[in-house]
């Protein structure tokens, strides 16, 4: 198994943490004074995506994390699992847990290009595109014309997600949202 | 390691660095303190536990620091004097760490660590500009900086404290203090700090001394921008007490499965002899360079890095 001791660590180096996979954001070495020397380093968690801070003392070891990510295009779910398939070279298909997919449920439709996360080849997260375009299916009908005054409503999207909207929004517009804050970002021209 | 041939110092800080060297050279002049050389090729090296030195297999090792040989010419009469070379250190790199580092050590007779303080931060005010100095005690550093008590910090404590300050492993006793001082330094200090009273396990060459009813080592460290410059010392002269600290720094070693290191018997035969009341001080020159430029890493002022060479 291979490892990687502190003085090897940079950002980019996937390490096991406590049991889990994550990503090394930066690496510092320190050594006040004249003792024992650390390397604080901030990790993100694969799974979580929660950013840890941990102290090590110089010269420890964390196991490399078998991780990869590539693109897959979402497919369609049976309400068990969600699939997706690698486009282009392989075809080949993945299914995911409501663990794994996670808030990313509420944000896939058919054919969007989402990245995912293989521990020890297991998906382990999916990443949606940071923008989609999605249908309005159901909202207050929209007050015509008021695109000035600020308030907002929800609306629930074809994809199962609830969002506010300003209050012009109709049913069957074509919303722009960001995945990342689940956000309104505007009509779609589309 | 980089494939560049160019250096990592721009030239215009390499200019910056040949005006600091100068002033610091007139600065000792102006103080009647001599320059002396040492051989930057030691047969002995330092007991500390955790300085890992570069050994040149059948000839020795390369110095650390000067200490050593600098107190066996106070030992045979030298007056005070400094050393401005480059000393080695394994294992250390990062973004204020390279294994081979310039380091400033001096040692003036008949000061005390207060005295040389003030000698420290004037010669930092001369590269530097004038600015304020406080001085804190290890303990205030600790207590204000992580808001926590240390007396008294027994394991139940810590057991608590340390997860919440980003650690999950286990410490040995004494690398408690450490990790503390590490975490309590990372956070925002004043621009210019000392810090003295150090825990007696960190004297190193220092005495030590009474500080309400505490025995505390007689040491200091400066922190400019959160940077650490320079340690000094009240330097120890007792032989017998030497011996006996090089002893525990051995047995450290072999607890954690390293070899021990021989001790220098000529070190302890000059303070035998006698080694006049003194203070010493080592300042890392780089950090200083890297200072007066305003550098994000020690890289800005070093014309090759290690990665560089």
């Amino acid at each position: 198994m291979t490892s990687y001791s502190t003085n090897e660590f940079k950002p980019g180096l996937k390490v096991l943490l406590e049991g889990s996979p994550c990503v090394i954001l930066e690496a510092e070495f320190v050594k006040p004074g004249k003792g024992q020397a650390f390397t604080r380093a901030k990790f993100r968690n694969f799974i979580t995506g929660r950013v840890w801070e941990r102290t090590l003392r110089s010269g420890e070891t964390l196991e490399a994390a078998d991780i990869i990510e590539f693109e897959v295009d979402y497919l369609y779910t049976d309400g068990y699992e969600w699939h997706f398939m690698r486009p282009e070279d392989t075809f080949e298909q993945f299914a995911a847990n409501e663990e794994v997919v996670g808030d990313a449920k509420n944000w896939l439709i058919e054919q969007a290009r989402c990245t995912v996360t293989l521990w020890n080849g297991q998906p382990i997260a999916i990443l949606p595109p940071n923008f989609i375009t999605v249908e309005v299916v159901d909202t207050d009908p929209g007050l015509k014309g008021d695109t000035v005054s600020g308030g907002s409503k929800p609306a629930k999207l074809a994809t199962g997600a609830t969002i506010r909207v300003p209050l012009f929004i109709n049913n069957g517009d074509l919303l722009k949202v960001d995945t990342r804050t689940g956000e309104y970002v505007g009509r779609s021209k589309d | 390691m980089s494939t560049s041939w160019h250096p990592s110092a721009s030239i215009d800080n390499l200019k910056v660095r040949a005006q600091v060297l100068w002033n610091v050279r007139k600065f000792f002049h102006n103080h009647n303190v001599i320059e002396v050389q040492t051989p930057l090729l030691g047969r002995t090296t330092v007991t500390d536990r955790y300085i890992t030195p570069f050994e040149i297999l059948g000839e020795g090792y390369l110095q650390t620091s000067p200490e050593y040989l600098l107190k066996r010419l106070l030992a045979a009469g030298m007056p005070s004097c400094y050393q401005l070379a480059s000393v080695f250190r394994d294992d250390e790199s990062g973004r204020w760490h390279n294994p081979e580092f310039t380091m400033l050590e001096w040692y003036r007779i008949g000061f005390s660590a207060t005295d040389l303080q003030r000698e420290v931060a004037e010669l930092v005010d001369c590269i530097l500009g004038k600015a304020e100095y406080v001085t804190w005690s290890f303990d205030t550093l600790i207590e204000q900086q992580l808001s926590i008590e240390l007396a008294p910090l027994n394991s139940q404590k810590l057991q608590s404290i340390l997860p919440k300050l980003g650690y999950h492993g286990t410490l040995k006793t004494h690398e408690v203090n450490d990790f503390l001082y590490s975490q309590a330094t990372q956070r925002p200090l004043p621009p210019r700090l000392f810090i003295c009273d150090f825990p007696k396990e960190s004297a190193a060459l220092a005495k030590t001394k009474m500080v309400n009813g505490k025995v505390v080592a007689e040491r200091f460290e400066l922190w400019v921008n959160q940077l650490e410059i320079a340690n000094g010392y009240d330097e120890l002269v007792d032989a017998a007490e030497l011996s006996r600290r090089m002893d525990r720094d051995n047995q450290l070693r072999d607890d954690d499965g390293l070899p021990k290191i021989a001790k220098d018997i000529k070190l302890l035969a000059a303070m035998e002899h006698g080694l006049p009341t003194c203070a010493g001080v080592a300042l890392g020159f780089d950090r200083l360079c890297a200072l007066k430029v305003n550098a994000n890493s020690i890289d800005e002022v070093l014309s090759f890095s290690n990665a560089r060479v």
